[in-house]
């Protein structure tokens, strides 16, 4: 008795998937995008759509729904149905923030999600000064924040991302006070610094570079290898290896879809990225392409994630605890 | 004379029978979405971004570029026929415009708000192509204190925005404020008067609340009133009299000199150009009373400064790499895709780009007057459509608009509530542009003063310390004190009268 409830069980359950799998996907699928349309975020989805598009033979379409910083997209997708028609392209951290602040969240990103693929560390930050300024290096900025706690200005994002965390992580590390001064993102922060209203700033690789190019500015550290700014050293090279938020993009789907159909659309993934074209494009982009799709690796990295973002209060987040 | 011989070139460079393509199917896509109330430059340009990969890349950016000022052409249309701003840029051209439109005016208003964007943007470019440089440069000077300051001095020009009692435009200019205030804060990043409503905590956005505001309150009024009474007047001529360009040559060329240098600082929106360009022919008119009822140089002036704004607006993101707002990040995107990282080094690495681009720009300003003066014919008729007829297409044009502006069914309910809250404001005689102004300039201030007390860890010494700063504090409190001169004067003159009589 107990052996024909485990056959059907099997037949229902294990079996039905691999059927499932044969066909799909035979309709479009939708992707939704947590961040605003034409975003660098955006913009990777985007190109990875249409090609995407080609390699499944059925439309892929890109859905931005940026409302509540992307809790909206991720209970969508958290909601959906468990068929692979319904994929969230998110930046990582969005979720985490959010599965840290709350972990009761309708979008818990290890309780509620599936990862299919996750570019990890897809671009770098770094932290850049001014070329005419007495500071040179990481090291001279902690010597001076040592000297006068408080007393220098560095530009951040907006609360809860990496530009502001990682300034966090810094001044936990080095055991510094820096005085952070919250902008909309990295070109005001960059405006601001050009502008000589703040001593650094925290800023995309992509965005900084064209001023290090010209002279005005320099790098004093990335938190992951930039493709565009090879030569800036690591803040873990500089000693200060808990300076490690990379940003990651991922295709996350609901929990509890098919094996079978998550490797498929993986496999999909990779196959598109792999092609010469695309990965050329994001490379001089500035964006990693560490594409990561098996199923050990993506629980890990999201696992990890969380981890990461545990280390501060929920209001650090930008989340209100609950 | 090298950048003569450089502009000439671009506009050659444009002028090349792919490039006129781009740039017309650019320009008209542009004036699409500047009249469809919600959906933006913004939108438009994300859509057509996956596009770089295969389109030439000159012929792209020029397309590009066509889209966000061929919008600053469009978003008036609706602002002058139904009171529905296209693009809030154009919210203070409802006030004259529309009002022109009852009169039966509505083509000539239309006529001056084409006339006066192809003036605007023609010279703001020359502008552009001269001055860039240095401007941008100057622009940099503009840190939190300086923008406090500037934003302090901007809400002084409220005064001259209200034509009822003072009093009630500076509470709406409050509520206003107070609203920008909900959700995320800018500096610690808390939600604030969000109620836990996921929707609430990006704020409430500034387009459902002006669709619903002007647009749909507008349709709660007529319906109320008799029908027949909306526009009984006549239609008068198609175009703008000799009179009525004496009345708007000098207002646009004020207009002009203000959009530019409104602009081409980062982080002022083209809003507050239109804003500040009204409020300036207001307070140096001889006749402020016509104000709000059909004074076609409150059409002149603002849509003039939107689109020089717009075009000096590149001054950062093409002299030195710095985008200020979600179009210009686009464009950086696009840029981006190409290879064509715009930084300091842009216009010396690849001055064909950057040439041609303003090239197709002065090609494309006259594309636009050309394309929109006929269409003016076609759009008063509009006004002839049954009310039965065209109300509940507003509405639904009103919702279409709130929801692509962000994809939300949230600035939907929004807009209706705004709706409702302006037409209880028309009722009890309370302006909408006042709060428009603080929602606006609410945040900005905010931001600002939040950050320079950050930077001089709470010393207020720091908006009058920095010359810039204390510049525009000075001609704040100018502003804000020149009514009690006025006052004194006027008042000799009314005893001289009475001493005359």
């Amino acid at each position: 008795m107990r052996l024909k409830i485990i056959i059907v069980a099997f037949a229902v359950f294990g079996l039905s998937p691999t059927l499932h799998a044969q066909s799909f996907p035979n309709k479009p699928i939708e992707l939704v995008v947590s961040s605003s349309p034409g975003g660098g975020i955006d913009l990777i989805f985007r190109l990875l759509a249409e090609d995407l598009a080609k390699v499944l033979k059925v439309q892929v379409n890109v859905v931005n729904q940026t409302a509540g910083a992307g809790a909206i997209a991720a209970e969508k997708v958290a909601g959906a149905r468990k068929d692979g028609y319904t994929l969230l392209g998110t930046l990582l951290g969005q979720v985490a923030t959010m599965t840290v602040a709350n972990p009761k969240t309708p979008a818990n990103l290890v309780r509620d999600f599936q990862p299919i693929a996750i570019l990890h560390g897809y671009a770098a930050v770094i932290m850049v000064g001014r070329a005419d300024s007495e500071f040179k290096t990481l090291k001279d900025v902690v010597a001076q924040a040592q000297k006068k706690p408080g007393d220098l200005i560095v530009a951040v994002g907006p609360a809860g991302t990496s530009l502001t965390l990682e300034v966090e992580l810094l001044k936990r590390a080095a055991k510094i006070d820096i005085t952070s001064l919250p902008f909309a993102g990295s070109a005001q922060a960059i405006t601001n610094l050009l502008g000589g209203h703040v001593n650094f700033a925290m800023a995309s690789d992509v965005a900084a570079q064209p001023h290090i190019k010209a002279g005005k500015l320099i790098g004093l550290a990335v938190d992951v290898e930039s493709t565009v700014l090879p030569d800036v050293p690591t803040f873990a090279k500089q000693g200060y290896p808990q300076v490690n938020l990379l940003a990651s993009v991922a295709f996350l789907a609901p929990k509890g879809l098919p094996e079978s159909t998550a490797k498929l659309l993986g496999d999909a993934i990779r196959k598109t990225m792999e092609e010469a074209k695309l990965k050329e494009n994001l490379k001089g982009r500035g964006y990693n392409v560490d594409l990561r799709t098996s199923a050990a690796d993506l629980n890990k990295l999201i696992k990890e994630e969380v981890d990461k973002y545990s280390r501060f209060t929920p209001e650090d987040l930008g989340w209100k605890a609950q | 004379m090298e950048t003569l011989n450089s502009f000439a070139q671009g506009i050659l460079t444009a002028a090349a029978p792919l490039n006129l393509l781009y740039g017309f199917a650019g320009v008209f896509l542009g004036t699409l979405v500047g009249v469809l109330p919600g959906l933006g430059p913004a939108g438009a340009i994300a859509l057509l971004l996956p596009l770089a990969l295969h389109a030439p890349p000159l012929a792209y950016l020029i397309m590009l570029f066509g889209i966000t000022y061929g919008a600053q052409y469009g978003g008036s249309t609706t602002s002058i026929l139904v009171n529905i701003p296209g693009e809030a840029s154009s919210v203070i051209t409802c006030l004259d415009g529309y009002a022109m439109a009852r009169q039966g005016r509505a083509g000539p208003a239309l006529g001056i708000a084409a006339f006066g964007s192809f003036i605007g943007g023609t010279v703001s470019l020359l502008g552009v192509a001269f001055l860039a440089p240095a401007l941008a440069e100057f622009g940099l000077h503009f840190g939190p204190p300086e923008y406090a300051a500037l934003m302090l001095f901007g809400l002084t020009a409220l005064v001259y925005l209200a034509h009822g009692p003072m009093d009630k435009a500076l509470l709406m200019a409050l509520c206003g404020s107070l609203l920008a205030s909900v959700g995320l804060d800018p500096v610690t990043g808390q939600p604030r008067f969000t109620f836990d409503i996921l929707v609430l905590r990006d704020g409430v956005g500034l387009t459902p609340v002006v669709i619903g505001l002007f647009g749909v309150s507008e349709v709660l009024v007529n319906l109320q009133a008799q029908a027949g009474e909306v526009f009984q007047n006549k239609i008068k001529g198609l175009l703008p009299t000799l009179q009525d360009w004496k009345d708007s040559i000098l207002p646009i060329t004020r207009g002009t000199v203000l959009g530019f240098l409104v602009g081409a600082i980062p982080g002022l929106n083209v809003v507050i150009a239109t804003f500040a360009a009204y409020a300036v022919e207001k307070k140096i008119s001889k006749h402020p009373e016509k104000f709000g009822r059909g004074a076609i140089e409150g059409v002149a002036a603002p849509e003039t400064a939107n689109n020089a704004a717009s075009c000096s607006g590149w001054i950062p993101l093409l002299s030195l790499g710095l985008p200020t707002g979600s179009v210009t990040s686009l464009i950086f995107g696009a840029l981006m895709i190409h290879g064509l990282a715009p930084g300091p080094l842009f216009i010396k690495n690849s001055p064909e780009v950057f040439w041609g681009v303003l090239g197709s720009m002065v090609i494309g300003n006259a594309m636009l007057l050309i394309l929109n003066l006929p269409l003016i014919g076609l759009w008063i008729r509009v006004l002839q459509i049954p009310y039965f007829f065209l109300f509940p297409l507003i509405i639904l044009f009103s919702i279409i608009g709130a929801y692509t502006a962000s994809g939300n069914t949230g600035d939907v309910m929004i807009m209706i509530i705004f709706g409702v809250v302006g037409y209880l404001m028309k009722k009890f005689a309370y302006e909408p542009a006042p709060m428009v102004l603080g929602l606006v300039i609410g945040p900005l201030l905010e931001t600002a003063i939040r950050r320079s007390m950050i930077m001089s860890k709470g010393h207020v010494g720091i908006f009058f310390q920095r010359p810039i700063a204390a510049f525009f504090m000075g001609a704040a409190s100018l502003m804000l004190l020149s009514p009690l001169l006025t006052r004194r004067r006027l008042g000799h003159e009314i005893i001289e009268k009475l001493e005359e009589q």
